[in-house]
């Protein structure tokens, strides 16, 4: 078993790709980001209390999605529940599982500190109009009619930035070859919205 | 074969959730990311706030309760200076446009709105023109000032220059002939060759100087207007209902506006007398005789004309530049049949605007 410190730091390490799946996971199915963050003490929690189960010579990130996809979907399904919705559980895990592999393939290629860098620099270098909107949705925890209102603009005109802007900063990524996947346009019809 | 798009089952394919995930992620990291937000909620709802907040929203809630009221209330301002920049305003180079709009009541109903337009020309050779339409026919006016004084052209078209009087009472006695012959002070009777209303009370740069003397004045001031009330000494309250009947006993007692008897008419034991408390306060100021108004009186600041007296009260409202005038309320007051002339300054190539003053009301 790891020492504790070790472990410590590992987790530290995984930590931006954890929030990062959970945050994709939970995208229209949690109501806000203090419930993503919830998730993610609960996923880190977990870990640290089963950290005797964990191999340290394996990766760890592999293992922290394991059971953030397990903490995930629990959350899915009160949400669910307390919504009153049918969920299909087989669809939501494979969309789950799919993201997991997304990440997981992104780890191969670099650990979180670098992705983090990576993100922080492009987010710098977007165009203000879109960097605002991603500011104010993700820094500000402002939904997009907020920021709209904000901004004078229309929900519409709002959203077609977050997107955009999503896009450049994923063709910046890919430009930078900190994600897997040539420059070609992701989500081309986004970007010519 | 190989698509243009990419395989959204591709595990290495970003697509825009996993974008989400990122910059979700980014702003959890980012300066923003304070111990509150890797804590669960529960715990950041327990934490008490720390002094730093609290003595910042008290340190704004102080300085808000310092600066709102002085920033939304009043400030004194000398009235004489605002005068003095709206004389100056008004004499610079150029030319402004007012429109007209003259109330007049009195009698059973309410009487009807003359409309009218008034130009001041400044500058070197610095005039007044413009006109007044009498009635719905199309009968009107012209008047202006220049250096020789006022004029007027009726709707006979025979050009008039005001006759100067030496203490205005010679109109006035014409005035109240006509008015003992029944016609009412609004009728051409009454009026005969002279103009409907004072010439000096529809010109800014005649009223403007004439603020100087006989009138209380205050000046309200906001952080975005500018307003300057001036209020004739004898009747303090200005214009009001109780205002005009105290007015018009007052007229038929032969009182001047000044406050001052004059016993010359024979009408004037026949008056009927009133009851002390019918006058009030009003009617007690109405008789103190001020010298200062009585000098302003013979100084020109009544010249005579179908008007008795100088308006009761005067409203001026400056732009935001608080020089430049832009609207005026002149509340004039003659015997049975108070006037108001009102003045809006029009943009150029502004409409005139709507007549929306209900008439039938104002009784």
């Amino acid at each position: 078993m790891e020492s504790p410190d070790t472990f410590d730091r590992r987790l530290a390490q995984e930590r931006f790709l954890l929030v990062g799946f959970i945050a994709a996971a939970c995208r229209g199915r949690v109501a806000s980001s203090d419930v993503v963050e919830d998730l993610v003490q609960d996923t880190l929690a977990i870990a640290w209390t089963r950290r005797a189960e964990f191999d340290g010579a394996r990766a760890l990130g592999p293992w922290l999605r394991g059971i953030a996809v397990r903490v995930v979907m629990g959350s899915v399904r009160r949400e669910a529940r307390r919504r009153r919705i049918a969920m299909d559980d087989a669809h939501e895990i494979v969309r789950i599982e799919g993201l997991a592999e997304r990440f997981a393939a992104i780890e191969d290629q670099l650990d979180g500190r670098q992705l983090a860098e990576g993100v922080r620099g492009c987010v710098q270098a977007l165009p203000a109009t879109f960097r605002e909107v991603l500011e104010r949705h993700y820094g500000g925890d402002q939904s997009i009619a907020e920021i709209a209102v904000d901004l004078g603009i229309s929900d519409d005109l709002a959203s077609k930035r977050a997107i955009r802007g999503r896009a450049l900063v994923a063709r910046c990524l890919r430009s930078k070859g900190l994600v897997p996947g040539s420059d070609a346009p992701d989500g081309r019809d986004e970007e010519s919205s | 074969m190989s698509s243009a798009f990419p395989d959204p089952h591709d595990p290495r394919h970003i697509d825009d959730d996993v974008m989400h995930g990122l910059m979700a992620a980014h702003a959890s990291e980012s300066v923003g990311a304070t111990v509150g937000r890797v804590e669960p909620r529960g715990a950041r709802a327990m934490r008490p706030m720390s002094m730093g907040p609290i003595a910042a929203i008290l340190l704004m809630a102080i300085t808000l309760a310092v600066l709102v009221p002085l920033a939304i209330s009043p400030s004194a301002a000398s009235a004489n200076d605002v005068i003095g920049s709206a004389q100056a305003a008004l004499a610079e180079p150029g030319s402004r446009t007012y429109e007209i709009r003259i109330t007049r009541w009195g009698g059973p109903v309410a009487s009807r709105l003359m409309v009218g337009e008034v130009t001041h020309v400044a500058g070197p050779d610095p005039r007044s023109f413009g006109y007044l339409e009498l009635d719905d026919a199309g009968k009107r006016i012209e008047f202006g000032r220049d250096a020789q004084g006022s004029w007027f052209k009726g709707p006979d078209g025979q050009l008039r220059r005001r006759e100067a009087k030496a203490d205005g009472r010679g109109e006035a006695a014409v005035e109240r002939r006509a008015q003992q012959g029944g016609d009412g002070p609004g009728s051409a009777a009454a009026r005969g060759p002279s103009m409907p209303v004072d010439l000096d009370w529809m010109t800014l740069d005649s009223v403007l100087p004439r603020l100087k003397d006989g009138y209380d004045l205050q000046v309200v001031e906001y952080p975005r207007w500018r307003t300057l009330v001036a209020r004739r000494q004898w009747m303090p309250n200005g214009i009001d209902a109780k205002a005009a009947v105290e007015r018009a006993a007052s007229i038929r007692q032969g009182t001047q506006p000044d406050g001052s008897a004059e016993r010359s008419r024979g009408d004037a034991a026949a008056a009927p007398s009133r009851a002390p408390e019918q006058r009030g306060d009003d009617a007690a100021g109405s008789r103190r005789v001020n010298p200062d108004v009585q000098a302003a009186m013979r100084s020109g600041l009544v010249t005579g004309g179908p008007l008795r007296g100088a308006p009761l009260r005067v409203e001026l409202e400056f732009a935001p530049d608080g020089r430049v005038i832009e609207r005026a309320r002149i509340e004039l007051d003659a015997p049975r049949a108070p006037r108001t002339i009102e003045l809006r300054l029009k943009s150029p190539g502004e409409p005139a605007a709507d007549d929306d003053i209900d008439l039938g009301t104002w009784e």
